[in-house]
């Protein structure tokens, strides 16, 4: 009687996280075929370099996986990057550390605020209003930067990054902490399980007196901040930011949370899917430079497991939903 | 009569569920047949293999006398089968005539849509069928309301002259004038010799219009074709439930009505109703009787703060609540259990216990929640409605419709409140689940709770509310004691006087 009923948990848990688990499997795939085919792959330094290759996609990715579970989309994720980056580093260079740091975390919440103001209080297309303010923000960042890059950062921002705890580096630590924070948020917080509730029916929510508008400012404020701290650990490891730095990451953060299973309708998805979407897109980009593969063939190969990620998750839907 | 299909054994299942099993049925020309039976009988999945929506996995379909193993919508097209379904397909953005014309090939001239030629065609339609409540051929659908789609739905199967129409729960919809209309549109049919299909839930439908009735009970028939005028309506239910309902909705008790505990007045939104003014009681059942679109469903809604008010007072237990929020109104003691249960009513994908804890979890001011916490008082509160499920993290939308809408009482029940407004209640639901909502209804009144149902189904309104408020064109037009209510004089109440 008992393994009876933990037979039926188990499979109500594969049931419940299949999509997670597929893919999953493939990553598990992906990371033996590279073992396997290239002696560098496996070595500690690859490894921990591939973590940093992660680390700031990976968060945008947190980030966007809220925007997604409500049912919208930021695309402006990317240049909200750049713009709270561009300004953060050139005070930090001009000014000081603290006021770098401020500036580029109110610029980070305040894009995202305007996002969210846009989309809850007046009601428009999530689609629509990021795609306006990817195009504003990025406008800002090349009329106030001059499309010019900032480097030669200070010293202290190197040594933040090569700051490390029991040996993880900083960037991981980082990714690690806003993982385990994000899941914790929308697992146990009410504003969590709202984020959830509207985005798998808004109107039902609604009819429950709940105040959605208010919640679904939540997740573009989210980006904001998230936007900020990506940029963060990333120009710390690169000492540089240029006007370009967050052009590829719009798209690249939806692309990882698609394949992690999470929907674009809103109500349906995962961090720890995020997180398995995001380390399979680094594995594979890793493993493909190792094997020689052209960045120009990775994009495609990208592609090809988008487009194949969406069409499984769709086969499985209509077969639960026909009748 | 001649006949015109037979289905034979046919079964079918959707995952494990086996929604009809070994089916053999006929039907023939000029007969109106209606299927009946509960939720989750396989009535429309029978309906769907006879259109070709679904492919049955056994048995054969005979259309006079050519045997098929399956159908595909384009063979059923050939044969001139066609069926309205209870899901609208039509197009919003494109005209009524353009709905009902796009896929003929008469009217394409070289390719290119002839608008004239389908604009005529159509008012003829409306002419033949005396329509004259329709707008032009040339609106957009988008334009047009609910029952006014469902109509030009079924304008659009007529106009393809088929042998056979089946119609899934086409009333559900549709308001007392527009249901006459449909009717005197199946009455010709049948003169001209057509078989129709009729599945529905309201059994007073069948004896007005039905020729053979057949029950459906969990995927097998129960009772074929049972000429209607042999029977009547207990033994129909009889047949449904399988148990003998003696008094289906269980007139409901005199108790003493209490306090006044919401009181309306001058109540105004400024677009679908004016002047509303009523009160309701402690243990009190107040009915709202009315045509779709009379204004009833947006009333509610004003009272639970989610559509504004222009003009008018709300008061509950004597405090005014004009200016609260809805989630202010909810912990003040106000409920509202939406019409349309999967648009407004649950979140079908996520998980039964997360539905029925939405309320709870928005009225308590906590950061941090954890679902479990509900637990307990969701397994109680599923006890209390004898939900029928096997695990309360299983999603909302594999159960059935009656007990989905047990879910939704649900998520009010936890809040304890002192008044509860239902808008349709009972809508789409089973007979044997009706029974139950009824009873519950009536508990909540004994306990002194104050009620206002909302309802389309005139002897379910008298059966269980001590008064019934009748709301015609956004005014209230009559308040009835339930002894003096009758079906006549809520109608003549409720139709609009031209």
């Amino acid at each position: 009687m008992k393994n009876n009923s933990q037979s039926k948990k188990f499979t109500e848990f594969i049931r419940n996280n299949s999509n997670e688990i597929g893919v999953g499997i493939a990553l598990i795939v992906l990371f033996i075929v590279f073992s396997i085919t290239s002696p560098y792959f496996l070595k500690t330094k690859n490894l921990y370099n591939i973590l940093y290759q992660i680390s700031a996609i990976g968060i945008l990715a947190i980030a966007q996986t809220m925007v997604l579970l409500t049912g919208g989309i930021d695309l402006s994720i990317g240049s909200t990057f750049t713009l709270s980056g561009w300004v953060m580093c050139f005070l930090v260079k001009e000014v000081g550390l603290a006021e770098g740091l401020m500036a580029g975390l109110a610029i980070g919440i305040l894009c995202g605020f305007i996002n969210g103001f846009l989309v809850s209080v007046t009601q428009l297309e999530p689609f629509i209003v990021t795609l306006g303010t990817m195009s504003i923000y990025h406008g800002i960042v090349y009329i106030i930067s001059n499309s010019k890059a900032v480097s030669n950062l200070p010293v202290i921002l190197e040594k933040i990054d090569n700051f490390r705890v029991f040996g993880i580096p900083s960037y991981v630590l980082v990714l690690l902490i806003v993982f385990l924070l994000s899941y914790l948020f929308l697992t146990y917080t009410k504003t969590g399980r709202m984020i959830y509730a509207i985005g798998s029916n808004e109107l039902s929510a609604r009819y429950s007196g709940v105040p959605v508008y208010a919640y679904k400012i939540v997740p573009y404020i989210i980006v904001g901040f998230l936007a900020f701290i990506a940029v963060f650990i990333q120009s710390a490891h690169l000492m540089a930011i240029d006007a370009n730095a967050g052009t590829n990451l719009n798209l690249d953060s939806i692309t990882a949370v698609v394949i992690g299973g999470t929907s674009l309708q809103g109500g349906r998805g995962s961090l720890v899917g995020t997180a398995i979407g995001v380390l399979l897109i680094g594995v594979l980009g890793n493993g493909l430079n190792m094997l020689g593969v052209s960045s120009y063939w990775q994009r495609v190969v990208v592609g090809v497991i988008l487009i194949f990620a969406i069409a499984s998750q769709k086969i499985k839907i209509t077969s639960k939903t026909k009748k | 009569m001649e006949k015109v299909l037979e289905v034979k054994k046919i079964s079918k299942a959707f995952g494990g569920i086996k929604a009809l099993l070994g089916v053999d049925l006929e039907f023939r020309c000029g007969e109106v047949h209606c299927i009946v039976g509960e939720n989750g009988a396989g009535k429309s999945t029978l309906g769907k293999i006879i259109a070709g929506i679904h492919t049955p996995d056994q048995g054969e379909l005979t259309f006079k006398d050519l045997t098929y193993k399956e159908l595909n919508p384009t063979i059923a097209k050939e044969l001139r089968i066609a069926m309205v379904t209870q899901e609208l397909n039509l197009m919003p953005h494109l005209t009524i005539a353009e709905n009902i014309f796009m896929f003929e090939k008469r009217s394409y001239i070289n390719g290119i849509l002839n608008r004239k030629l389908i604009n005529r065609e159509t008012e003829r339609l409306f002419e033949q069928f005396n329509l004259s409540n329709l707008p032009s051929a040339s609106t957009k659908v988008e334009n047009l309301t609910l029952a006014q789609q469902q109509i030009v739905e079924i304008i659009k199967a007529i106009s393809q002259k088929n042998n056979l129409l089946i119609f899934d729960e086409p009333t559900t919809t549709l308001s007392i004038t527009e249901v006459e209309q449909l009717f005197s549109l199946i009455r010709r049919l049948k003169k001209e010799n057509v078989s129709i299909i009729l599945v529905t839930h309201r059994l007073k439908e069948i004896f007005e219009i039905g020729d053979v009735v057949t029950v459906l009970c969990d995927g097998q028939i129960v009772k074929s074709r049972l000429p209607v005028k042999d029977l009547n309506e207990h033994e129909l239910v009889k047949y449904m439930v399988g148990r003998d309902i003696k008094d289906f909705f269980g007139v409901k008790e005199e108790i003493e009505i209490g306090r006044p505990v919401l009181e309306i007045e001058d109540l105004s939104d400024g677009v679908s109703f004016r002047n509303i003014s009523f009160t309701v009681h402690e243990s009190e059942v107040l009915g709202f009787a009315g045509l779709i679109g009379a204004g009833r469903t947006e009333i509610m809604e004003t009272i639970f703060g989610i559509r504004e008010q222009i003009s008018g007072s709300i008061r509950l237990n004597g405090e005014l609540i004009n200016t609260l929020t809805t989630k202010q109104r909810v912990r003040k003691g106000i409920s509202f259990v939406p019409e349309d249960r999967k648009g407004k009513g649950l979140a079908i994908d996520l998980p039964i216990c997360s539905n029925m804890s939405q309320v709870e979890m928005n009225q308590k001011d906590r950061l941090i929640v954890n679902e479990r916490q509900f637990e307990m008082q969701n397994l109680e509160i599923a006890k209390k409605l004898a939900l029928k499920y096997h695990s309360l993290n299983q999603k909302a939308n594999s159960l059935s419709g009656g007990n989905q809408q047990k879910v939704l009482l649900a998520k009010w029940l936890s809040q304890n409140p002192s008044v509860y407004i239902f808008d349709e209640p009972t809508r789409g639901i089973d007979v044997g689940t009706k029974t139950e909502v009824y009873d519950l209804i009536k508990n909540l009144a004994k306990e002194g709770k104050a009620i206002i149902m909302v309802s389309s189904e005139l002897q379910e309104l008298i059966a269980i509310c001590d008064r019934i408020v009748v709301i015609n064109e956004g005014r209230v037009a009559e308040i009835f004691q339930r002894k003096d209510a009758t079906e006549p004089k809520i109608l003549k109440e409720m139709i609009p006087v031209k």
